[in-house]
């Protein structure tokens, strides 16, 4: 056994991240320094639920765990997709990859107490991740079928995990989603018979908050005296009330009576920002929002590339951000790589080459006339939409009047969710409105769209692809990705940004956000655009525990 | 005797329509909680994971429906409501209910009996002076309250006497959330404080029904002669 590992050592690759030193390259303060401010204050949370809460913890629970995740569990390792995937270790204090990052080895933060004051240690982890083998439900993130996880063991202060893949791009889910649970909890009792249902009202953690009290309009975090890292969390208790509707929310946040707000606020400037001089806001760009034309022969508008590249020519970007979002999601470009979050991996010239960084109306005709269509034989085409959701609504309205122009006429249908879900996923429309889900690199949203694998024949449901987009020199590209290194990752996907510029599979409008708005009466540390530290929406696990660790009452010190 | 068993059967045969409908038209609309939960989750999560996930919740939709039908039937009327399977993932629901109910019924309850009370007695006044000048103006201003939809004078009363007074009347929540809920005095002014503008709308709303009604019962019999012969009487 210690052999393989000497073995592993020597040929692997290794990555230390120690405790408390940042990159030497930023000055920003890390999550795991010193603590430098005095304890005291309360922050107020505004991020609408829809529902009052059900005062239930379990990490395991997908309609609970952004509760819990953060403020009472934390992960591994914290890697913030604002900083280009810079880490923070939390309860694994360095890793090292094995041969062919097909292993990997943590090692487990000493002097941590679980906040009912047993010790934590390496066999807690292991037996986190054991428990969603044994209990599949709790497998949320695929790690032991899709990720190809083999096994997990502890021993001593360090826990092995072993692939049959090449795991990196699952570094993300496994070291810095997964909250890290009690064995002592949760191999007892009710916990033990049904962990992936277990209700956990009183949830035993790591993290720098518990649960004191819940009850169905409101949750009070306290400051968790015996949290490893001395000093902190500043900020002493934690008000979560359970808002059912963004009216009420915006308006708490507007007078000040809530500081951290999460969710989208029309006209912001005067309902928000105007009320007073600390209301603030800053919203980072994750994903993209875009057309999705259907390129499946059965349609022969959308299927024909002259038509995709005489929509993406016609349309300009800037003002569907302007008019349709209120300039709260920044513009999105054709090579889908979210600008400025994942800036290293975007070509800009080669966007200009293409023609695509302004909008070129005269262009766009001559391609749509290539096709048949013109403004005297239009091309009429719907675009289907969710109900509800006022700011696409908007920018479809700003898109169907530029696309007039050139000889598309444009319908929008707004449908309910549901119904929405299953034209989409069964490929019954001509154009889509929508977004994936994304991840820390451009890679990850990327492979959903375009990957030929997440797609589905016309009839059957795909998983992400739903332009039924195949290209297998594409594929090709996504399956190097996982054993190259840092610089071939970016070279691929530039190459996949290349692609979306020649191929358009799909036409990217705004960049979806993380929205977040800040009041600064008291409370200051908060993530900025200049400094972001962590995703900043409460929404967002477990980034949101970094946000507590920061955040800090000014009339405290 | 006859008449109670009639009324009886008519409520059972009316309970089971309703839960027949109630368990079908779920399962006819496009989507399934399976969906939903990807939905909300947004589709970052394994749809195997989370489809486990509701299996252990009870949501078992491969299964012959009429053997689910029929546990359906049987679950509901022995009270074994389960857990949900919706937003509120993992909560029993009878817990979902019984959360709800007592501030449903206190607030349109007391709120429905304030109008007809309010409503009752204006039009009383109303009809008696008949002819007067509260008869002549308040009727008409009633019925077009009465056409006003809630959520309409919820929005404006929030506005003009919670956002326009800065705060003097809470605008959400049935009481201050940093509050336990406890018998005591001070948690009830709490309570009642955030009342005041959810009642006021329904009462709005609701009134003009009650005086228009009790005004044009009025008229009828006042127009009678025993009550001729009363007044002539003094």
């Amino acid at each position: 056994m210690s052999f393989a590992l000497l073995v592993a050592a020597c040929s692997g690759s290794k990555t230390t991240t120690s405790g408390s030193t940042a990159d030497s390259t930023s000055k920003e303060a890390s999550s795991t320094d010193k603590a430098t401010h005095k304890q005291g204050g309360t922050v107020t949370i505004a991020n609408t639920q829809g529902q009052t809460w059900t005062c239930q913890f379990n990490p395991f629970n997908p309609g609970v765990n952004t509760v819990s995740l953060g403020f009472v569990y934390e992960p591994l390792v914290f890697v913030n997709l604002l900083q280009d995937q810079k880490e923070t270790p939390m309860l694994a204090t360095s890793y090292q990859w094995g041969d062919g990052k097909k292993s990997i080895v943590f090692t487990i933060r000493d002097g941590v107490k679980w906040n009912d004051g047993h010790p934590f240690g390496a066999e807690d982890v292991a037996y986190t991740f054991n428990l969603m083998k044994q209990v599949p439900a709790t497998d949320l993130y695929a790690l032991w079928t899709g990720a190809g996880l083999n096994s997990v063991t502890a021993s001593g202060k360090q826990v092995t995990m072993t692939f049959n893949q090449a795991a990196e791009p699952y570094f993300f889910n496994f070291a810095n989603q997964v909250g890290i649970v009690p064995k002592h909890v949760f191999s007892t009792g009710a916990a033990a018979a049904h962990p992936d249902t277990w209700a956990d009202p009183k949830p035993v953690g790591t993290g720098p908050f518990t649960v004191d009290p819940c009850t169905p309009n409101n949750i009070q975090y306290k400051a968790n005296p015996s949290y490893w890292q001395p000093g902190k969390p500043y900020i002493q208790k934690v008000e979560y009330p359970a808002y059912l509707d963004n009216g009420p929310a915006n308006l708490d946040l507007a007078n000040g009576k809530a500081q951290w707000g999460s969710q989208f606020i029309p006209n912001i400037k005067q309902f928000y920002l105007s009320k007073s001089k600390d209301n603030h806001t800053w919203s980072p760009p994750v994903t993209n929002v875009a057309l999705f034309p259907n390129l499946d022969p059965s349609h022969p508008a959308t299927s024909k590339l002259a038509v995709r590249q005489a929509i993406a020519s016609a349309i300009d970007r800037n003002q569907i951000s302007l008019i349709g979002e209120g300039g709260q999601q920044p513009p999105a470009n054709q090579t889908g790589i979210v600008v400025p979050t994942f800036q290293k991996y975007y070509d800009q010239a080669a966007v200009a080459a293409a023609g695509y960084d302004k909008p070129n109306v005269e262009k766009a005709k001559t391609l749509l006339a290539s096709a048949g269509y013109s403004p005297s034989n239009p091309l009429k085409l719907t675009v289907i939409s969710i109900t509800g959701y006022t700011d696409w609504d908007a920018s479809l309205a700003v898109i169907k009047q530029q696309l007039k122009p050139i000889g598309i006429e444009l319908t929008v249908s707004d449908l309910a969710q549901q119904t929405f879900d299953d034209r989409l996923y069964n490929g019954n429309f001509d154009l889509a409105y929508y977004g994936e889900p994304g991840g820390p690199t451009p890679y990850y949203e990327l492979r959903q769209i375009l990957y030929s694998k997440n797609s589905a024949p016309i009839g059957k449901p795909a998983s992400f692809n739903y332009e039924r987009y195949n290209n297998p020199e594409v594929d090709k590209l996504f399956d190097d990705y996982p054993t190259a290194d840092a610089a071939g990752q970016v070279e691929i996907i530039k190459k996949v940004g290349a692609a979306m510029l020649r191929d358009i599979p799909i036409i990217p409008t705004t960049e979806s956000v993380n929205w977040f708005q800040y009041n600064t009466a008291d409370i200051a540390g908060w993530p900025t655009e200049n400094d972001p530290y962590a995703q900043p929406a409460a929404f967002n696990v477990p980034d949101v525990e970094h946000v507590l660790l920061h955040i800090y009452s000014k009339s405290a010190q | 005797m006859r008449f109670v068993l009639r009324r009886l059967g008519f409520f059972v045969l009316t309970l089971w329509a309703a839960l027949t409908v109630n368990f079908f038209i779920p399962r006819l609309m496009p989507g399934s909680p399976l969906q939903a939960l990807r939905d909300r989750t947004h589709n970052k999560l394994s749809p195997a994971a989370l489809e486990q996930m509701l299996t252990s919740y009870g949501f078992k939709p491969n299964q012959n429906v009429v053997v689910q039908y029929l546990d359906y039937l049987q679950n509901m009327v022995t009270g074994h409501w389960g857990v949900s399977i919706g937003a509120t993932l993992g909560e029993p629901v009878t817990r979902v209910v019984r959360q709800a109910l007592p501030w449903t019924l206190g607030l349109v309850g007391t709120a429905t009996i304030l109008a007809f009370a309010l409503g009752s007695l204006i039009g009383i006044v109303a009809g008696w002076k008949r002819g007067g000048r509260l008869d002549a103006l308040l009727p008409p201003v009633f019925v077009v309250t009465s056409a006003l939809p809630y959520f309409w004078v919820g929005l404006l009363f929030i506005l003009v006497f919670s956002v326009w007074t800065g705060g003097l009347l809470p605008s959400d929540f049935n009481y201050d959330p940093h509050l336990q809920p406890s018998l005591s005095l001070g948690f009830a002014g709490n309570v009642l404080l955030h009342a005041v503008l959810p009642a006021g709308t329904i009462v709005v709303t609701a009134i003009g029904g009650w005086i228009l009604t009790m005004r044009n019962n009025m008229i009828t019999p006042l127009a009678e002669d025993y009550v001729r012969m009363g007044r002539a009487k003094g």
